[in-house]
C-alpha cells in the first residue's frame, strides 16, 4: 500500500474534503465513509490495515478524522499525499464556519437546530457500524473478544483513556504470546 | 503578524497535548484562549463549541477557525487551523513512517494484533457513549435503527444516509 503512484494527489484530496464536510458528533462517524471510499470501492487498502490506522491514529494527540487523512495520506502517496489529505479534510470546516462566523445573524437556527437532532441517531447507527464491520474481522478467538470486551467496559465505566488501552493492548499481546523471530503471531 | 504567530503558536500548543480526540481539546482551549489570553468571553466560548458541535468536521479544527477568524480574520482562520494541525501532522507521520519501516516485525504485528481488538472496543464504547446521549426518544431509536439496517443491508453511500437524516430532521424533530 505504500507511496502508489496511480493514486492522485486531487483523488485523495475529494475523497478527504467529503470525509471533512460529513463527519458529524466526533470523528468516528466518518470511519464508514472512508471504509467504503478507501477500502470498499477503491481497494487502495486492506481492512486489516484500516484498522491498524485507527489504533495508531489514536496513539497520537489530534482529532481522529484529521490523525486518519495524515496517516493514510502518508503512507498512500508519501508527504504530498499527507498535505493534499489533510487539506481536503479540514477545508470543508474552515469554509462552514468563515460562513458562520460571518453571517450568523442570518442563519435560522432553529431550522438547523432541528436538522442536527436528525443527524444524531443516525451518527450512533455509523459508529456503531464500524464497531459491527470491523469486530467481525477482528473478534475470532476468545482472546481478542476479552481484549474488546475489557477495553470498552473500562473506557464507558472507568472513563480510561483510548491512548492508555490501546499501548496497553499492544504490549498484552506481546507478554501473552511472545513473539520470535521465526513465527508470526497476530 | 504578531497576532498571527501567537494564534499558530497557542493552537499548537493545543494542539499538541489533544491525545485522544477532539472534545479533549476543549477544556484545553478553554484554559489557554479565554482564561490564559482572555481572547473571548466564557459565554462566547460556549457558543463557538455549541456551534462547532452543530457543524460538519472535528470539533478542534472547527472551534481554531471560528477563533482564529475573531482574532485575525480570514487569515487568522488559516493560521490558527494549521496550529492545531501541525502538532499531529509531524507525529502521524513519524508513526506512519515507523510502521511502515518495521512491518515485517513480528513484534509489531503482535503489537498490532493486541490493539485490533482494543480499536472494536474503543469504537463500541464511542458508539455507547453517543447512543446515551442521543437515542432519548421513539423518533430517535427509529432514525438509528434505519440508518443501521440501510447501512448492514445495503450498499448506499453513508453520505446519502446522513442526507436523508438531516431531511428527517427538519420534518419531524
Amino acid at each position: 500500500m505504500d507511496n502508489n503512484r496511480s493514486i492522485s494527489l486531487t483523488q485523495l484530496f475529494i475523497i478527504f474534503f467529503r470525509v471533512g464536510a460529513f463527519t458529524f458528533g466526533g470523528g468516528y462517524a466518518m470511519l464508514p465513509i472512508i471504509q467504503r471510499e478507501l477500502v470498499d470501492k477503491q481497494g487502495w487498502l486492506k481492512e486489516e490495515d484500516f484498522i491498524d490506522m485507527i489504533g495508531l491514529t489514536q496513539s497520537a494527540p489530534g482529532p481522529v478524522a484529521v490523525n486518519s487523512a495524515i496517516y493514510l495520506g502518508y503512507r498512500l502517496r508519501g508527504l504530498g499525499g499527507a498535505v493534499s489529505s489533510v487539506i481536503g479534510c479540514v477545508l470543508p470546516s474552515l469554509l462552514v464556519i468563515m460562513g458562520i462566523a460571518w453571517a450568523l445573524s442570518r442563519y435560522n437556527l432553529d431550522l438547523l437546530n432541528r436538522a442536527f437532532a436528525g443527524v444524531r441517531p443516525a451518527v450512533v447507527s455509523l459508529i456503531t457500524y464500524a464497531a459491527w464491520t470491523m469486530g467481525k474481522k477482528v473478534l475470532k478467538n476468545p482472546q481478542t473478544i476479552v481484549f474488546a470486551t475489557v477495553a470498552a467496559v473500562a473506557i464507558i465505566a472507568f472513563d480510561l483513556h483510548p491512548a492508555i488501552a490501546i499501548v496497553t493492548g499492544a504490549l498484552l499481546n506481546i507478554g501473552l504470546n511472545r513473539p520470535r523471530k521465526e513465527e508470526s503471531q497476530a | 503578524m504578531m497576532i498571527l504567530w501567537k494564534l499558530f503558536a497557542t493552537f499548537a500548543f493545543i494542539g499538541s497535548l489533544a491525545f485522544g480526540g477532539g472534545y479533549v481539546m476543549i477544556p484545553l482551549i478553554d484554559s489557554q484562549v479565554v482564561e490564559t489570553l482572555g481572547w473571548l468571553t466564557s459565554t462566547e466560548f460556549a457558543d463557538i463549541v455549541a456551534i462547532a458541535e452543530m457543524t460538519p468536521g472535528p470539533i478542534a479544527i472547527n472551534t481554531a477557525t471560528y477563533v482564529g477568524f475573531r482574532m485575525a480574520g480570514v487569515l487568522g482562520s488559516v493560521v490558527a487551523t494549521a496550529g492545531v494541525v501541525f502538532p499531529s501532522f509531524v507525529i502521524v507521520m513519524i508513526l506512519a513512517r515507523v510502521v511502515a519501516h518495521f512491518s515485517n516485525s513480528v513484534y509489531l504485528q503482535t503489537a498490532l494484533g493486541g490493539i485490533r481488538p482494543v480499536v472494536v472496543g474503543l469504537i463500541a464504547s464511542a458508539a455507547w457513549s453517543f447512543g446515551a446521549k442521543t437515542l432519548i426518544d421513539l423518533k430517535s431509536w427509529l432514525v438509528a435503527a434505519a440508518v443501521l439496517l440501510a447501512l448492514a443491508k445495503t450498499k448506499i453511500n453513508p453520505i446519502l444516509l446522513i442526507i436523508a437524516s438531516f431531511g428527517v430532521g427538519i420534518l419531524f424533530f
